[in-house]
This record gives C-alpha cells, sequence and structure tokens, in this order.
C-alpha cells in the first residue's frame, strides 16, 4: 500500500501497487454503497407488497390495486420516483451528518410522497415536476460548484430525467405543449450532462469524499509523499539535460519527419507525432529515441515544445528514475472515431462517446518531458496559459 | 406516404414509455454532440464527420421520439436498427473493457447503452405495441398464441 501522488499535491487514499487512481465520474464512490442496497431493497420491499396482497393483507391489497389501476408509463413513473427515493435514503445512511445529507433526506421523502400520490391516484404531476426539477437542479448546481459527480449520481440522475420528461408531458393534445414539454426535458438533460463534466473537472479543488482527484481520462498510479532524493534529482536532471540535448535537431519537422515521425499536418498547442518504429522498440526512456515529439504552432510555424515516452506494453509500469520528479500516468475512458481514425474525446457523463467511435478503456503508461527553455516542469504538466504567453512571446 | 396510426390517447400505453426513453437518449445525444464541438476545436477538419454524425444522431432520435407517438411504422422500424447499432458498440466497448482493463462497463454506461436499447426493443416488438402499429403478432407470438 502506498499514497497517491496527484498533480497538486498527495491523495490520502491507499491503493495496492499496479492499481490507478482515476476520476470518480467513471467509478462509484465507496460511500455510496449503501444506495445500492436501498435500491434492492425496494425491489424486495414491491415483492414482499405483492405477496401480502395475495394473502389477503388489508393495506397491500388497497396498495397493490391502486398501483394496478395505473397506466403502463405510470407505473414506470412511479418505478423511477421510488428508485430515487431509495437511492437517495440509502445516501443519507452512507454518510456522516452534513448538510448534504439533509439534503438527500429531503429529497427522498419529497420523492417517495410523490411516488405515493401517483399510486393512490391524488394530484401528483405538478409536485413531481417541482420536486423532479429541484432535486436535478440541485445536483447540477453542487457539480457547477466542484462536487465531483460519481456513476451512481449520475444513474440517479438519468433515472429522475426519465421521470422528469414522463412528468413535463402534457396531459391535454396539443403540439405546442409537447413541444414545450420535451425541448424542456433535453434543456434539463444538456444542463445535468454540462454540469457532470464542470464538476468532474473541477474537482481537482477537493470533493466531499476523496479530496484532490485526477481529472477525467487521467489515471495516476500509486506515488510517493516526499522529496526526492539527491540521486533521484540527478537522475532526472542528467535526463532531462540528455533529452533536450537529443532532440533539439527536431525543431524542425522535416529532420523529425526524415527519422520517421509522422508531422503531417501540425496544429494547435500539443501535436503529437508518433514515430512508429519506437513504439514497440524495448526501448524505455531513451533520450536518443522518444516515442513521440510534441509541437505547437507559434507565430512563425511549428515550435517542438516536448516529448513524450511510452511504454511499449499496456499494464507496463514505467520507471519513475527521478522518484516523485518522473511520475508516469495512464489514459482511460478515450473516445477513438472510427470517421475518421482519430481521438475525439472521453467518454461523456452520460457513458456515451460520439456516434460512430469506440471507447478505449486504458492505454499504455506515459510521461512528457518538456524541453522549452524556462519551462515551470520539466516532467508532467504544461500549464496552458504558460506556453501561451510563450508563443506570443515568440512574433 | 408512412403507414401511421393516429391516437388520442396522451399518455397511456407502453408507447408512451418508449416516446420517454427516446426523449432522453436524443438528449443525450445532443450532449454528446456539444462535447464533440469542444473537442473538435483542437482536431480542427478531422471533427467535421464525428460532429456530423453524432448531431445528426441526435436530430434522428429526437425526430423519432415524435413519430413513435403518431404511431409511425417506420420509425418503430428505424428505432430497432439504430437500438441495434447502440447495443453493437456497447458490445465493442465491452470486448474492449474484458480484454485490455479486464473489468465491464460501468453503471451509467450499462444503463445508456445496454438496458436501455433493449427495453426499447423488446417493447416495440410486444404484442401489444406491434398492434398499436396496426401490425399482426410475429410468427413466434402467434404460435405462442395458439398453444395457449
Amino acid at each position: 500500500m502506498t499514497n497517491l501522488l496527484h498533480s497538486d499535491g498527495f491523495i490520502e487514499q491507499q491503493l495496492d501497487v499496479g492499481e490507478y487512481i482515476g476520476s470518480p465520474l467513471y467509478q462509484v464512490i465507496p460511500e455510496h454503497g449503501a444506495a445500492f442496497v436501498a435500491a434492492l431493497l425496494l425491489l424486495a420491499g414491491g415483492w414482499w407488497l405483492r405477496r401480502t396482497a395475495r394473502r389477503g393483507g388489508p393495506r397491500s391489497v388497497a396498495l397493490v390495486g391502486a398501483y394496478r389501476q395505473l397506466s403502463p408509463v405510470h407505473r414506470f413513473l412511479a418505478w423511477l420516483l421510488l428508485t430515487s427515493s431509495a437511492i437517495h435514503a440509502g445516501l443519507v445512511l452512507g454518510h456522516e451528518a452534513s448538510f448534504y445529507t439533509v439534503l438527500y433526506l429531503s429529497d427522498a421523502l419529497a420523492l417517495f410522497i410523490v411516488g405515493r400520490r401517483l399510486i393512490n391516484g391524488q394530484n401528483w404531476r405538478r409536485w413531481a415536476r417541482l420536486v423532479l426539477f429541484a432535486s436535478i437542479l440541485g445536483y447540477a448546481f453542487a457539480s457547477f460548484a466542484g462536487e465531483p459527480p460519481d456513476q451512481l449520481g449520475m444513474a440517479t440522475k438519468l433515472i429522475e430525467l426519465t421521470a422528469l420528461g414522463i412528468a413535463l408531458t402534457p396531459t391535454k393534445p396539443g403540439r405546442v405543449r409537447r413541444l414545450v414539454g420535451s425541448t424542456a426535458t433535453v434543456l434539463v438533460v444538456v444542463i445535468t450532462g454540462l454540469a457532470g463534466w464542470i464538476g468532474a473537472f473541477g474537482s481537482g479543488e477537493g470533493g466531499h469524499h476523496l479530496g484532490e482527484v485526477p481529472p477525467p481520462g487521467v489515471l495516476l498510479p500509486p506515488g510517493e509523499d516526499r522529496e526526492p532524493t539527491a540521486a533521484e534529482q540527478h537522475e532526472a536532471d542528467e535526463l532531462y539535460a540528455d533529452t533536450v540535448a537529443a532532440t533539439a535537431k527536431y525543431q524542425d519537422p522535416a529532420v523529425a519527419a526524415a527519422d520517421g515521425y509522422n508531422v503531417d499536418g501540425i496544429t494547435g498547442q500539443n501535436f503529437h507525432a508518433q514515430n512508429p518504429a519506437y513504439k514497440n522498440d524495448g526501448r524505455i526512456f531513451d533520450p536518443e529515441h522518444p516515442e513521440n515529439l510534441i509541437y505547437a504552432v507559434g507565430p512563425t510555424g511549428p515550435v517542438l515544445i516536448g516529448v513524450m515516452f511510452e511504454m511499449d506494453n499496456l499494464g507496463d509500469v514505467g520507471p519513475a528514475v527521478g522518484g516523485p520528479l518522473t511520475v508516469w500516468h495512464a489514459h482511460d475512458h478515450v473516445c477513438f472515431s472510427l470517421t475518421p481514425p482519430a481521438l475525439v474525446g472521453l467518454t461523456s457523463p452520460f457513458g456515451y462517446c460520439p456516434a460512430g467511435s469506440v471507447t478505449i478503456p486504458v492505454t499504455n503508461e506515459m510521461i512528457h518531458l518538456w524541453t522549452l527553455p524556462g519551462v515551470p516542469d520539466e516532467f508532467g504538466d504544461l500549464e496552458d496559459s504558460w506556453l501561451t504567453e510563450y508563443l506570443a512571446a515568440l512574433a | 406516404m408512412q403507414a401511421t396510426h393516429p391516437t388520442t390517447q396522451v399518455e397511456t400505453g407502453i408507447t408512451d414509455i418508449i416516446r420517454a426513453l427516446l426523449l432522453v437518449q436524443g438528449s443525450i445525444a445532443v450532449v454528446s454532440t456539444i462535447e464533440t464541438l469542444f473537442a473538435g476545436l483542437g482536431l480542427g477538419l478531422f471533427a467535421i464527420p464525428i460532429v456530423a454524425l453524432t448531431a445528426g444522431a441526435a436530430l434522428l432520435t429526437l425526430s423519432l421520439a415524435r413519430r413513435i407517438g403518431r404511431r409511425s411504422r417506420r420509425a418503430r422500424k428505424t428505432i430497432i436498427w439504430i437500438e441495434g447499432f447502440v447495443l453493437t458498440f456497447a458490445a465493442i466497448d465491452l470486448i474492449l473493457a474484458l480484454a485490455l482493463a479486464h473489468r465491464g462497463l460501468e453503471l451509467v454506461p450499462i444503463l445508456t447503452r445496454i438496458v436501455l436499447p433493449i427495453a426499447l426493443i423488446r417493447m416495440l416488438r410486444l404484442r401489444q405495441v406491434r398492434a398499436e402499429f396496426g401490425l399482426g403478432p410475429t410468427r413466434r407470438q402467434a404460435r405462442k398464441a395458439a398453444r395457449s
């Protein structure tokens, strides 16, 4: 077991060597396990009610009878409302008392009451819209505030969004009414999806469960919560100096092309030119043969800004020769388009990649080394703002 | 002119569930289109086909949500095809996840890319739903009915 390195510090959570820490967007936060149990208990409760109704229990007979009077869509809606209610009740059990637990409890009660009203044939529609809007937008606001969404949270919002879609279906026919209801549903889904992204990327400031976490799509290996030793610092300095010297010739993309790097169509500020011949050549962290060169388009043309070393095989752990200075990382949930072949983003909070693309679940480990003079960090991340200023100064 | 079976029923029957699910699925595709537009900023011209494809999928799904309410047979068939594509890509992702990461899909993709398409196809193939579209039972359903 070891501490985990993070871009801004160290995460207290511990993992086994060989495991990664990634964004909660693609995980279920451990404290949310009770919510799963609560959802399963709801199913068990439904089965028990049906059984007792068959045996003639008067209250069960009345409840099951009322449920059977509902149309299929309203039965479905009742299950959606009660499932969300059960999940929120489970969240209360899984967390220590806080402002959030009060919100979870209120949500659980409100959703239960609306579900009950629906089954009992009482006026439910207005209340359902109100409670569902509040629950969904509350989650969106929490995400905008930097709370990292997880798989359970997004699944619960999906349930609520579907329920809202039904609740917003007008009772009276009419194209305008239907259009308004549909448009409202689309808007709320879009807000929820964008809030999910903002929460996931903004959670680097510290969430209420895990503290500081990597952004979506980044996997960090176990690290060491310490300063580098003198030997590690020396190794890192030597590797850096060797790489800068060995790759200086690639300032000219034509030289890189002659050595086998794919420099065609250099665009943007983070263009990776891969050399297929170095991809599985058995050489690791070799300053003379980096697997990728990184270019940015400056005011006078392409500028070599760094290199990216890559491990040969999936699951191979990169050698941290500089200790905490040279931390390798991998990527997960990367969307790869087939039309044309290209990386086109990350799996969305709703679990989709763009149409016609597949999800690469995990990549080989890699590490960036930035060769520009005066760069703030020689290894790891390069701040966009610093690079933009640097390139502007070249004009 | 395509065959439709107008109904005066509002919010009753399984078709209303199908419509609601399609609306959510189409909205998710709208979110994907916005994401792809952002991702496309770094990709330049490469992004055009993928943005067009994702936006097209979003518009088609939302339009099908509307048309299914009018009991359009063509819409019913198109939905079954589209959900088949969604399932195919989910299967590819599942195989990649098992092979490369030694794990399955997460909860949300299971819901949106497996449970949702299967539920939609299943509901559209139900005998009573087929009847709403003016279609008779499938051979299998007819055999089953004859036996019972």
